[in-house]
């Protein structure tokens, strides 16, 4: 099955900017920010939360990286 | 233009998609019960059912009668526009003024600890559509003395009615209840947006929808990082994003004293402060619009500028850590940089020792200039907008300029890396002065009228100026003059000046026009 016919999910990666890391990113959000308020403030959360809030600018460097790599070799 | 007509006409089409709005404000008051229901605040429960039906039924019917209205025009859209977000702030005031009178009714069903003066001035309407239009607007100026004692449902709802406002009242209902057509994009074009992602207007909505969520999430994550407490950073995203700037702390930003919380702000507050395509441009990977596109580029560097020349008035002046000269530095930029990202993005936090009377008039001067021009069209930002400001210096350059060149000569005006026939020149300047010049108006009526009803005696004209230009720049920080105390007419102008400020005058005045029109009062 695929990700996109569940419904609601579906959605967010249909639109938006239809990229799957950020789609990830989106789904994410929601459930580790709940799950950070249960289980409260510790090294473990704390780490989730860095590597979640830095792999957003990081995976729009690396695209931009890799966009710029292709025009290059066009 | 007929008025009459169930089935056609300006007011079946205007009816119909005020319908829609109030639908889509009905959802969002439905949806906040989760709240009421996640912290056991069950009394506010009816308040919010009481508050969504009546939106929803009258949308409802709207909708329907005028199911068959034709699409808007832009006539129709600039109406829509001006009395849709009078109307939503008029409905968008209900869960305060039923909150607050349920707790002053029965007080039994309410604990006590929220039975404050506070949540009391709510019962006053008119303090509810304050609160309610500030909201909406993205302003944040406030009704609530001590924000902190409100019920978490109504701190919820302050930050959810900035959060939909900072992005769009029209562009919410357009992603909601799409209609594919022209009418969408003249509904989207009147709530002073023009910029498309996609060919299709529901599908360019929805993609700014889609990043402003995941950017709320980021933001939220971040700041619990930072050291706020989840439901703070969840507020405080969902407001600072929007550059809305209401805070569920007393003292707003200033409650924390972290320097850390402060930075982690600034990113926060500045993506708010970028156009939606750049961010979509972005996030496919062509980075290099940071730096190519004018407006983008701009915000950068006004930011930059406006930091460090509030660092400087602040350091000359030495209010922070006088007796070292690095802590002095530091904590004058960490002041400056937030106090000016915060008014120049219109949001509207405050840290701790800002503004007020403390402050040299140097530097509140600088702060007003940056929440009177503001960042980015097409972002979440009030004020007059850097992209009109440019406008108007470099047109005014470009005419200057033009009276030493021989008549014959060919001369083009560039802007944001467009070459502009005389054609578009013309109107890209005159819209820009226009904008600017009702702008300059609306302030002084604005300050004619607060000068003459507030007590003199404890606020100076800097003030005043100051308060208005928050309100109509939709920025939200205050010299202490807003207030539930404050006169009825008072409070009114602001509502006004909040409400011309978010839809960039032109469209209350085309509103104010054709129901004066009407009324046979203006031909």
């Amino acid at each position: 099955m695929n990700v996109e016919d569940i419904p609601l999910l579906g959605g967010v990666f249909r639109y938006g900017v239809r990229d799957r890391v950020f789609a990830v990113l989106m789904v994410l959000g929601p459930i580790l920010i709940v799950c950070n308020d249960i289980v409260g403030r510790n090294p473990v959360t704390l780490g989730l939360g860095v590597v979640y809030v830095v792999s957003l600018p990081c995976y729009v460097l690396y695209k931009a990286l890799s966009e710029d790599e292709r025009k290059w070799r066009r | 233009m007929s008025w009459t007509g169930p089935r056609s006409g300006t007011l079946g089409t205007i009816a119909r998609d005020l319908g829609r709005m109030l639908q889509a404000l009905s959802v969002m008051m439905f949806v906040s019960i989760v709240v009421s229901v996640v912290w056991g605040e069950f009394y506010a429960i009816p308040a919010l059912l009481v508050s969504g039906s009546l939106p929803l039924g009258i949308g409802w019917l709207l909708a329907r009668r005028y199911e068959s209205a034709a699409d808007p025009g832009k006539l129709h859209g600039m109406m829509i526009a001006a009395s849709g977000w009078l109307l939503i702030a008029v409905f968008g005031a209900l869960p305060f003024v039923f909150l607050a009178w349920t707790a002053a009714l029965d007080p039994q069903f309410v604990p006590a600890a929220v039975r404050t003066a506070t949540l009391a001035a709510f019962q006053n309407p008119l303090n509810a559509v304050f609160e309610s239009m500030s909201g909406f607007s993205g302003t944040g100026l406030t009704m609530s003395v001590h924000e902190n004692l409100l019920p978490a449902t109504l701190q919820w709802w302050r930050s959810l009615i900035q959060w939909v406002g900072g992005v769009g009242v029209i562009v919410l209902t357009t992603a909601i209840l799409a209609r594919p057509g022209s009418g969408s994009l003249t509904l989207y074009e009147s709530e002073a947006r023009s910029e498309k992602i996609h060919p299709s207007i529901v599908n360019t909505v929805r993609t700014i929808w889609w990043i402003f969520t995941l950017f709320t999430f980021v933001s939220i994550v971040l700041l619990w990082i930072a050291g706020m407490p989840m439901w703070d950073a969840i507020n405080h995203a969902m407001t600072g994003l929007a550059t809305g700037g209401f805070s569920v702390t007393d003292h707003s930003i200033a409650t924390y004293h972290s320097a850390v919380i402060d930075f982690a702000l600034l990113p926060v507050m500045i993506l708010g402060s970028i156009a939606f395509p750049i961010h979509f441009l972005i996030l496919q990977g062509d980075i290099e619009n940071l730096y190519t596109d004018l407006q983008t580029r701009w915000v950068f560097g006004f930011f930059g500028l406006g930091t460090l020349a509030l660092t400087g008035s602040l350091y000359a002046a030495h209010l922070y850590a006088p007796g070292s000269l690095p802590a002095s530095v530091f904590e004058s930029f960490r002041y400056a940089a937030f106090q000016f990202v915060s008014a120049a993005s219109c949001t509207g936090f405050q840290t701790a020792g800002s503004l007020g009377q403390r402050w040299p008039v140097g530097a509140q001067l600088i702060v007003s200039v940056g929440m009177i021009v503001g960042a980015a069209a097409g972002s979440t930002v009030g004020g007059i907008k850097l992209i009109r400001a440019l406008t108007l210096v470099k047109g005014t350059a470009f005419r200057i300029q033009g009276v030493f060149y021989p008549e014959t000569a060919v001369r083009r005006f560039r802007l944001n890396g467009r070459t502009l026939s005389d054609m578009e020149t013309s109107r890209e300047f005159e819209e820009a002065a226009i904008i600017s010049f009702l702008w300059v108006v609306f302030l002084a009526a604005g300050i004619a009228v607060l000068l003459a009803t507030i007590n003199m005696g404890h606020y100076t004209l800097e003030n005043v100026i100051f308060e208005v230009a928050s309100a109509q720049g939709n920025v939200g920080l205050s010299t202490g003059i807003t207030g539930p105390g404050m006169p009825t007419v008072t409070k009114a102008t602001l509502i006004f000046n909040m409400w011309i400020g978010r839809l960039e005058i032109i469209p209350v005045l085309v509103l104010l026009r054709a129901l004066l029109n009407r009324g046979g009062l203006y031909r």
